[in-house]
Formats: structure tokens, C-alpha cells, sequence
């Protein structure tokens, strides 16, 4: 068994960012495993631009973002071991991995950072009827099979999901020759950005049909069409609403979902509603040691967030393997209040400047996020516009906790 | 008579919802922008929307069979299917570096087509 001081699980855009950020914080013993054959994760497939105005004030696509970081892992000589799967991860930061060619390894780490990012929801996970059959894919498949290994899935597309990944990929199927005849969503909104909607929709007369799901799928071996149907604001299917569209191909872009198998076996907690980690605001989970960012603590829309949030969790493992575990006091409790879907991190302490990731329930215009203490108001933002599919990022002075009543604060939306 | 035609400001996360109003193509007011990014924005895409395109082509002799490009500048939003064409049966040879140029003036356009990854010789 070898000793390592810092293990991330993961070489996309979180974990280059948390081994960069642990280094630049002194760490020199640093291994990073990767499943696949590559460094840069996800973002290997997203050839599409729109990376990086944040974090470079420059428009980049998603291969350019990865390299500018893997570029300065591999100035630092941060070891990647790639074509590396994780089989074991328990709560004393012991890891088994198989390489590829070595076979079996084990690690002892001081501290480990969970970046896994996340897998697609499926058919599975959203109750599609119908038969199994060829012609239904992933949003993230498809793109991967399209981007990186020249497959074309189809020529009749219908798009079922609007999120940033299903408007993508109507966008890249269009310029790639095939006729996508529409996107449906089962909300009465859409789930992606704006600009995506824009540019990948309107620009291509692509109809967005919202309050529309699919309710089956037809076809003997391969699909040949499939029954839509509009829906309530209860969202239950509108009787006598139903028609059927010829297709070949039906796309499902319905949703991320942190990828957590390995931190259940850490015995790391869960939150029900992120399905990422519970996190105090050092991006530590429960397990003493265990950091997670990126998409395995919550599902991001934008990488430079992702990169932002891997900084300070490689920034905290640095910290925490200099100058060991400190039984933390003053432990605050962060509730999602009214509105609000979920705010990262749930566990604060005082004398820190805080940065709050959240989510509202539903788009709104002219809102105002308060964070409450008690009932008394301790903060608060406004926003002219608020949306499910964007991250909203509030920041909190210590000195605004100074006179809590109680241990817990609360964000609401009003 | 004045038509409308509504744009939504894409440069930031607010969004606006701008409104133009215009006689025969030509341009009576913009409204609804909160900063002035937004104005400038609002007569580029009624005028001439541009895009960035993105794609990938064939590499021969590659560790993968594609490498993904871009235009270094936005093009017309009407050309990039005349661009999608060329690129169908476009080929380069491994390696390729990121930023590579690997077309100029793609359909006498003033772009450059470049690599946005890495593509080592297998
Ligand atoms: S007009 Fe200005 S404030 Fe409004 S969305 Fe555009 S850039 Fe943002």
C-alpha cells in the first residue's frame, strides 16, 4: 500500500482545479486518477464555446478550458494516473484502484478530494414507456459518440429535456445534417440558459414545446415514432392532446446526477435534494478529510463555477493536511427556505466571509433573496430576474453573523 | 409602419428583454436594455446576427479520429452551413496542437478555422 498526502478522484475541470490549488498551497505529493484515457472530463466533448468569461474573460470551448488547466498541472508535474477506475474508497481515506496495464493498487491518502462530476439521468430515472429499443439515447451520449468517435445516432431527432445539453446537441445534430424536428419539455419552462435557447433553437427554427412530454414510444427494432402529449400545470397529461411524431432518433437531455457510489462507500452523507454531499463551507464533507466540488457536490452550469468551487476545496485539503483535523466549533446550520431549491455549503462556522451556491424553485422576475436569522433579516440581494437553470451566488461578511440568535440561518426568496 | 421585434440580451445572466422598433430595416428606437452593451447588442443580432462556429473535422493518423475546431471570428449566421459543407470532406494529418490554423477563409469568409485540442500522432 502506498501513502499519498493528497488523492482527488476525478481529472476534469474540478479536480485539475483542486490539485492546482492544493499545490500552489504547498502540497507537492499529489497523485490525481482519472477513469478515462484523457485528462479534461465532460468537457473533452463540449466543443461548443461559451467556457471561461469568467475565470479568463475570454470565450473558449470546453477542450480549451481543459487544456489551459492540464497545462498547468503538467508545468507543475502533478502526477494524473489515467485509464484508472476506483473500486474502493473507504472512510479512512484508503483507496483500491485498477489501472489498466499495472492492475491493482492501493492508496493510503491524507486527504482525499471527491471530484467524479456526474452521469445522466436515463429512461430509467424518468419513466418512459414504451419498449427498449435502438434509437433512444442520453443527451451526454450522444455527444460523445458524435464529438469524439465521428457516430452519427440518427436522422429524424426529437429532443425530450431542455437542458443546456439536449439545446446543445439539437445545435450540433442540425449542422451535422440531421433534422431535428423538435424539443419538448414537460415544464412550463425551459432548464437552460438563455443564450443556449437563443443560439441553438431560434437560430435553427427549432421548435421549443413546453408543457409537452412523451407518453410512448413506438417502433419494431428500432424506433419509428413517438406519441407526445401536452400536460397540466399539475404536470398530468392533457387527455385528447396526444400526436405522434415520426422519428428515429429521441434524445433524453433530462437532468445530471452526481456521481456518489464511491462516497456512500466513505460512509460520506448524502443530501437528498443536491444528491452530492453535505458540505461545510471548506467543501469537507462528514468524513474528516474527504472534500468534494464540481459536479459530484451539485449539479453546476457553468465550469468556471466548477473551477472557482475546486480551488477552494484543493485550498482546504492543503490546509488540512498541513495542520491536521480541528474539531470545529460554532457550527451554523444554512436551511433552504421558501423558493429556494437548495443552498451550498448546509454547515458554516463563524469568522469566515461565506460564499452561498443556490437554486430557486421556479423563474421569477424582480425577486429578492434574503438570508434570515430567526426571522430577522441579516442580508439580502436583489435580482432582476431569477431562473432555476442559473446558480445564484451570494456572498455573506462575518460580520453580518455576529449576532445570530440561533445556530441556524435561513435563504427565502420573496 | 413601425414593426417591432423583440431580442433578448444574452451578455448577462439579467437577460433584458429589448424591444426594437423599425420602418422598413431601418432602426426607430431600442428600448428595454439595462446597460448600453445590451443597445449594441440589440443591433448586431437585428442587423447581422453573428456566431461563433463550432465543430470538428476528420484527422487522419490521430490517438483520435476527430479534432474539434472553431472560427477564430464570428461569422454570419447565414453562412454557417456553407462552412458546415466544406467541412464535410475536410481532412488534416496528426499531430495538431490547440490553436493550430487549419483553414483560412473558409467560403471567402474572413475567418480562420482553428484546432481547439490536442491530437497526438498514434
Ligand atoms: S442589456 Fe446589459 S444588463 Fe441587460 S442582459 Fe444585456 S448586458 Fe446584461
Amino acid at each position: 500500500m502506498m501513502k499519498r498526502e493528497l488523492v482527488i478522484i476525478g481529472a476534469g475541470p474540478a479536480g485539475l482545479a483542486a490539485a492546482l490549488a492544493a499545490y500552489d498551497n504547498g502540497i507537492r505529493d499529489i497523485l490525481i486518477i482519472e477513469r478515462e484515457k484523457r485528462a479534461g472530463g465532460i468537457l473533452n466533448q463540449c466543443i461548443h464555446d461559451g467556457f471561461g468569461l469568467h475565470k479568463f474573460k475570454e470565450i473558449l470551448t470546453g477542450p480549451e478550458y481543459a487544456y489551459r488547466y492540464l497545462k498547468k498541472v503538467q508545468e507543475r508535474k502533478i502526477e494524473i494516473m489515467t485509464s484508472t477506475i476506483v473500486t474502493e474508497l473507504r472512510a479512512e481515506k484508503y483507496l483500491k484502484v485498477i489501472n489498466e496495464e499495472i492492475g491493482i493498487l492501493e492508496f493510503k491518502a491524507d486527504a482525499v478530494v471527491l471530484a467524479m462530476g456526474s452521469r445522466e439521468r436515463t429512461a430509467g430515472g424518468i419513466s418512459l414507456p414504451g419498449e427498449r429499443m435502438a434509437g433512444v439515447y442520453t443527451a451526454g451520449l450522444t455527444q460523445n459518440l458524435m464529438n469524439l468517435q465521428n457516430i452519427k445516432v440518427g436522422n429524424n431527432i426529437v429532443i425530450l429535456g431542455s437542458g443546456d445539453i439536449g439545446l446543445i446537441m439539437a445545435r450540433r445534430l442540425t449542422l451535422e445534417g440531421a433534422n431535428v424536428k423538435a424539443v419538448l419539455e414537460i415544464m412550463p419552462y425551459s432548464n437552460g440558459l438563455n443564450r443556449n435557447i437563443n443560439q441553438c433553437l431560434i437560430d435553427f427554427n427549432i421548435p421549443l414545446k413546453l408543457s409537452h412530454t412523451v407518453i410512448d414510444v413506438k417502433g419494431k427494432d428500432r424506433l419509428e415514432s413517438i406519441i407526445v402529449t401536452e400536460v397540466d400545470e399539475n404536470l398530468r397529461a392533457i387527455p385528447g392532446s396526444e400526436y405522434e411524431i415520426e422519428c428515429d432518433t429521441l434524445i433524453l437531455s433530462v437532468g445530471l446526477i452526481p456521481e456518489n457510489e464511491l462516497s456512500k462507500q466513505a460512509d460520506v452523507q448524502i443530501d437528498d435534494i443536491t444528491g452530492g454531499a453535505l458540505v461545510k463551507d471548506n467543501l469537507e464533507t462528514n468524513v474528516p478529510g474527504i472534500f468534494a466540488c464540481g459536479n459530484v457536490l451539485h449539479i453546476h452550469d457553468l465550469v468556471d463555477y466548477v473551477s472557482d468551487e475546486a480551488e477552494n476545496a484543493g485550498q482546504a485539503a492543503a490546509k488540512y493536511i498541513k495542520s491536521g483535523h480541528k474539531w470545529r466549533k460554532n457550527n451554523i446550520f444554512v436551511e433552504a427556505g421558501d423558493g429556494i431549491n437548495y443552498v451550498i455549503p448546509q454547515l458554516i462556522t463563524l469568522g469566515k466571509d461565506l460564499e452561498f451556491s443556490m437554486r430557486v424553485k421556479k423563474p421569477a422576475s424582480d425577486k429578492t433573496i434574503k438570508i434570515l436569522n430567526n426571522n430577522e433579516l441579516i442580508a439580502k440581494n436583489t435580482f432582476k430576474k431569477v431562473n432555476p437553470s442559473e446558480m445564484i451566488k451570494i456572498n455573506l461578511a462575518k460580520e453580518k453573523l455576529l449576532s445570530l440568535k440561533t445556530a441556524s440561518i435561513k435563504v427565502v426568496v420573496e | 409602419m413601425i414593426k417591432e421585434k423583440e431580442i433578448t440580451c444574452i451578455l448577462c445572466p439579467n437577460g433584458c428583454d429589448i424591444k426594437i422598433t423599425y420602418t422598413s430595416q431601418e432602426i426607430q428606437g431600442i428600448d428595454g436594455a439595462t446597460c448600453s452593451k445590451g443597445n449594441d447588442y440589440a443591433k448586431q443580432e437585428f442587423e447581422n446576427p453573428v456566431r461563433t462556429l463550432t465543430s470538428s473535422i476528420l484527422v487522419k493518423g490521430g490517438d483520435s479520429d476527430l479534432v474539434s475546431v472553431k472560427t477564430d471570428e464570428p461569422i454570419p449566421l447565414e453562412k454557417i452551413m456553407s462552412i458546415m459543407e466544406i467541412l464535410k470532406t475536410f481532412e488534416v494529418k496528426a499531430p495538431v496542437m490547440v490553436g493550430d490554423v487549419l483553414l483560412e477563409n473558409p467560403a471567402d469568409l474572413n475567418c480562420k478555422l482553428i484546432a481547439t485540442r490536442e491530437i497526438k500522432r498514434k
